[in-house]
């Protein structure tokens, strides 16, 4: 277990080495918030709304803070699987002596933390300049959203890593996994809350398993979601997750097979 | 100019070879954009669903906004955005720069059009079909007047945009890696969508001066629903202008201090 601590460290570092990137990163990612603030507003004060599907305007805005944050725990851009196998370099974590999966999973873990990190700044400064239209959770509430984003994340890496693993396969997946991720995020809840879609689309958007990673979070935040039925969220997450690591570890074993490590 | 034009057209054509054997990664671009308009489709729908009007435009203006405004974005996109991001994360910091800087041309344009994508200009189609839906299905009607100028103006802001756009990555020439300078632009294209009135007085002004992104959308729509403002006009001229000199006098002050390899 050491050697994965000191991976994780030594990792941290060598994002650490260009943090002016990373924080360009995310003060460029904050005009999303600003976007919808501005846009929500106008929304509701221009035709004088107090509640869309049970949403008030503070509603909407705390969702909107809390996906901002939810997107730096997105793991599609910190997984890079696909690009190592493609170019061949995945070669030097497999012939260490460690899991190579285990190592990916770590990297991805390690970029994640540094978002986070590096994010609070910017989010108490969001919290700062429009802390009139956010909701403050109860404390369980809080602990019940740290839970699930946590599994979120989970979740959605294992999830993408099927993608990844298909470049065994199929050659450089990199224009699909843009593709799906840009429309998971949307079917997550990502672009607005899920209960603002008409009724037979939400239906649909509910059965998969995406609504967990930014919509399902969002609303334990908000405090609408009780504790048994987060509980059965959790319960579900788990069993999503699994089935997904079952199908990326079966295609990532049958496509070692065909790794030769020459890259592209 | 001529040299240019030629210059443009081998490099169009590479890269019509080389995209014609990867006509998956061709397929996978233009599903993005079409999933896109799909999806804002639906946003737009459950905006109006609330809000007979969003800042005194109706679904089919801002619709009609958006697809202009994706129609700007992709033919930038198309044409200039690959050899820019190339520029933010590699030219830079690789030393790549270096056979740019060599060719007797300009190296801001040159590397600017190195990697063309086709596929955003088959997006760009399908974004000019879903402006004439807009104007069409929203019975919206047009002047002759509004038309000529509203072509005048989406070819300056086609030029203050690729200017902005070259102005986000110009710091690579000082920070050597920023591959966040290249998502820049499509983090603001988002602004690009919505009525100016939406944003607060202060976030608009600086957005149609300081970074003049909501010029670049919502001027010439406006000039073409309603009667074309001389005021307007003469203001997109002349920050397409001023800003023309800021980029270029960027680059220079960059290229100057350009060391070839860094890392």
């Amino acid at each position: 277990m050491k050697k994965y601590l000191i991976y994780f460290k030594v990792g941290f570092l060598d994002l650490l080495a260009y943090k002016a990137d990373f924080i360009i990163y995310i003060v460029v990612n904050m005009v999303f918030f600003f976007v919808f603030l501005a846009l929500w507003k106008s929304i509701y004060t221009g035709s004088g709304i107090t509640e869309i599907n049970n949403y008030s305007l503070n509603n909407t805005i705390t969702y909107y803070f809390i996906t901002s944050f939810l997107f730096r725990l997105d793991p599609t851009f910190a997984m890079y699987l696909n690009q190592t196998v493609w170019n061949g370099s995945f070669t030097n974590d497999l012939v260490k002596p460690w899991n190579a999966l285990f190592v990916d999973f770590i990297y991805t873990l390690n970029e994640l933390s540094l978002r986070v990190l590096l994010y609070l700044p910017f989010s108490f400064f969001i919290f700062i300049v429009s802390f009139q239209y956010i909701n403050i959770p109860s404390g369980i509430n809080f602990i019940y959203f740290i839970i699930t984003a946590f599994l979120g994340i989970i979740l959605a890496y294992c999830f993408y890593q099927i993608i990844h693993t298909l470049c065994f396969h199929f050659g450089d997946q990199d224009n699909n996994i843009n593709l799906i991720s840009f429309i998971v995020a949307f079917l997550a809840g990502g672009t607005f809350p899920l209960a603002f879609l008409p009724e037979q689309i939400r239906s649909i958007f509910l059965v998969l398993p995406f609504r967990f990673l930014f919509d399902t979070p969002a609303n334990i935040f908000l405090g609408k979601l009780g504790s048994h039925e987060i509980f059965f969220i959790w319960l579900q997450m788990l069993l999503w997750s699994a089935l997904f690591f079952v199908v990326y570890y079966l295609i990532y074993k049958s496509g070692l097979k065909k790794y030769t490590g020459t890259g592209r | 100019m001529k040299k240019y034009f030629l210059i443009n057209w081998i490099i169009f054509k590479n890269a019509y070879i080389r995209d014609k054997k990867v006509p998956g990664a061709v397929f996978a671009g233009v599903m993005f954009h079409l999933v896109d308009i799909a999806m804002i489709i639906i946003f737009f729908n459950i905006i109006f669903s609330n809000t007979s009007s969003l800042a005194g435009w109706n679904f089919y203006q801002v619709l009609f906004l958006y697809a202009f405004a994706k129609c700007i974005v992709s033919i930038n996109s198309g044409w200039i955005k690959g050899g820019l991001n190339d520029f933010a994360t590699e030219l830079i910091r690789r030393g790549g720069f270096d056979f740019f800087m060599t060719k007797p041309v300009n190296p801001m344009i040159l590397v600017s059009m190195s990697r063309p994508r086709l596929y955003a200009f088959i997006a760009g189609i399908f974004e000019v079909g879903l402006c004439f839906y807009a104007i069409f299905a929203g019975h919206i009607n047009i002047g002759l007047a509004n038309i000529f100028w509203f072509i005048i103006l989406a070819i300056l802001v086609n030029m203050l945009y690729y200017f902005l756009q070259v102005l986000t990555v110009v710091p690579a020439f000082w920070f050597i890696k920023l591959w966040s300078l290249q998502d820049l632009m499509s983090r603001f294209n988002q602004v690009m969508r919505y009525p100016a009135g939406v944003f607060p007085p202060v976030i608009r002004f600086i957005l149609m001066s300081v970074f003049p992104i909501i010029a670049i959308s919502f001027i010439p729509a406006q000039t073409l629903f309603y009667p074309p403002k001389i005021e307007y006009i003469i203001y997109i001229i002349l920050i397409t202008l001023i800003f023309g000199m800021i980029t270029n006098f960027l680059w220079k002050l960059g290229q100057s201090r350009y060391s070839s390899a860094s890392s």
